[in-house]
């Protein structure tokens, strides 16, 4: 019965620095008794304690100064780099570990690769995730721990930021964000595929599915001499998304950013759809055989005249694309942009 | 219908500004925590004792309280004084006070008679 109180007592005061505890908890035990009658039965007690309220909340209002990490002051700064933070270093592990895994592989069998890679992966990104959560955290406690200590010159509304211009288009932080991540998470898996010349069509042959009979594609040399640029033009791509995401809306300078990196795939896409001997002989083989083509030459035609047709009809879609971007740059809306 | 919490919560922004000028105002005689508790109530204040006998501490902390243990009864108490300086407080924060409430006072009727 008599135990209540001690307890409650001692919740509170060992929450309390201890130059403060015994002082606290001889008044806090006075209090308590004046609070209750003669012969108190544990009812009386509880009532009493209750009445006292939680034992964290009344050790803060024996506290003398307020205690937090961060100030409400600093929070919405706090908020923003941190997101950003975590974004950049999500996406910068992510593309790390998965090229590392991808190109070195210690397991030896698909399923084990699949999980080696998926794992590891996870990994990576939570414990990044992690570090840069502490290491944020950190830094703008220590900015507002010491920030409010060395008192610096009073604001000014001189030092107000500059609004930003009127009558521009914005381009979405997060659509850039995106942007960089699936052209680097994409480009790296598909950049290792080709050196491997891992690409396989599937087609069902007598009754199975069989992955290309294990021919790939693609021919070999072909390939290899190809991927340099290939890699090339996924940096551009990731460059562009770069530039757009630092400069927030459109200009001239995104627009060129935005035009060459358009230009550069594209160019590309024809230049490889129009590479001789692109395809694997032994594919074509295979290929013919199955569908009962009258011959490769035939069939090889085909697929490049349907190859050439997409990719006409995605760079007329570059096109349009190009234009309508530069005629939005050099004619913005009137409608200003909040 | 207005928010009951939000009114609630509303009405204790108000009173807390208060609590210190109502406890200042008790403490020309000794008290310990219980009785300026009851006192207090006694008057119609209300103020917790979860929130009561921690202010006393930082009263005295702040050197507007003094303080005394009282071990002549079976029971130990801890009685409250205003010292010198809590005595000047009160009396800057009475003046405040009653500026507060002529204000208010003006601006609340002048807002009923437009």
């Amino acid at each position: 019965m008599k135990d209540l109180i001690e307890r409650y007592v001692y919740d509170v005061t060992r929450r309390l620095p201890e130059n403060t505890r015994a002082e606290v908890a001889k008044e806090l035990n006075a209090n308590i008794g004046d609070m209750l009658p003669e012969q108190p039965a544990e009812a009386d007690i509880v009532k009493v304690l209750t009445t006292l309220g939680e034992p964290r909340e009344l050790a803060a209002g024996y506290r003398t100064t307020q205690r937090y990490l961060i100030s409400p002051k600093w929070m919405d700064e706090y908020l923003m780099v941190l997101k950003i933070v975590l974004i950049v270093l999500a996406a910068i592990s992510l593309v790390f570990t998965l090229i590392e895994t991808l190109t070195d592989p210690q397991a030896t069998t698909v399923i084990g690769m699949i999980a080696e890679v998926f794992g590891t992966t996870f990994s990576e990104v939570i414990s990044s995730l992690f570090h840069g959560f502490t290491l944020v955290t950190l830094i703008f406690v220590a900015i507002d721990h010491y920030g409010s200590k060395c008192d610096k010159e009073p604001w000014s509304p001189k030092s107000l930021p500059e609004l930003p211009k009127d009558n521009v288009r914005k381009i979405s932080r997060t659509e850039s964000i995106i942007g960089m991540m699936m052209a680097t998470i994409f480009g790296a898996i598909f950049a290792y595929l080709l050196l491997n010349n891992q690409l396989y069509i599937a087609w069902f042959d007598e009754g199975t599915w069989n992955i290309g009979a294990g021919i790939p594609l693609f021919n070999d040399a072909v390939i290899l001499a190809f991927l340099p640029v290939y890699v090339a033009s996924v940096v551009v791509t990731i460059a562009d998304h770069a530039v757009k995401l630092k400069v927030g809306h459109w200009n001239v300078a995104t627009a060129v950013s935005h035009t060459i990196e358009h230009l550069f795939s594209i160019v590309l896409m024809i230049v490889f759809v129009n590479t001789p001997n692109l395809l694997n002989a032994a594919f074509l083989d295979h290929a013919a055989a199955f569908f009962e083509s009258p011959s490769t030459t035939v069939l090889a035609e085909g697929i490049a005249s349907a190859a050439t047709g997409i990719v006409t009809f995605i760079a007329i879609f570059v096109v349009i694309d190009l234009i309508v971007t530069w005629v939005r740059v050099f004619r913005p809306s009137r409608r200003s942009v909040k | 219908m207005i928010d009951k919490t939000l009114l609630e919560n509303m009405i204790g922004e108000l009173r807390r500004g208060t609590q210190i000028l109502a406890v200042l105002s008790q403490l020309a005689d000794n008290q310990y925590g219980y009785s300026l508790l009851q006192r207090l109530e006694e008057k119609g204040v209300s103020i917790e004792a979860g929130t009561l006998y921690p202010l006393l501490r930082r009263l005295e902390s702040q050197g507007l309280l003094k303080s005394e243990w009282d071990t002549t009864e079976n029971r130990p108490r801890k009685y409250y004084l205003l010292s010198d300086a809590g005595t000047e407080m009160y009396d800057q924060l009475k003046l405040e006070w009653n500026t507060i409430v002529k204000e208010l006072d003006h601006l609340i009727e002048g807002a009923k008679t437009k």
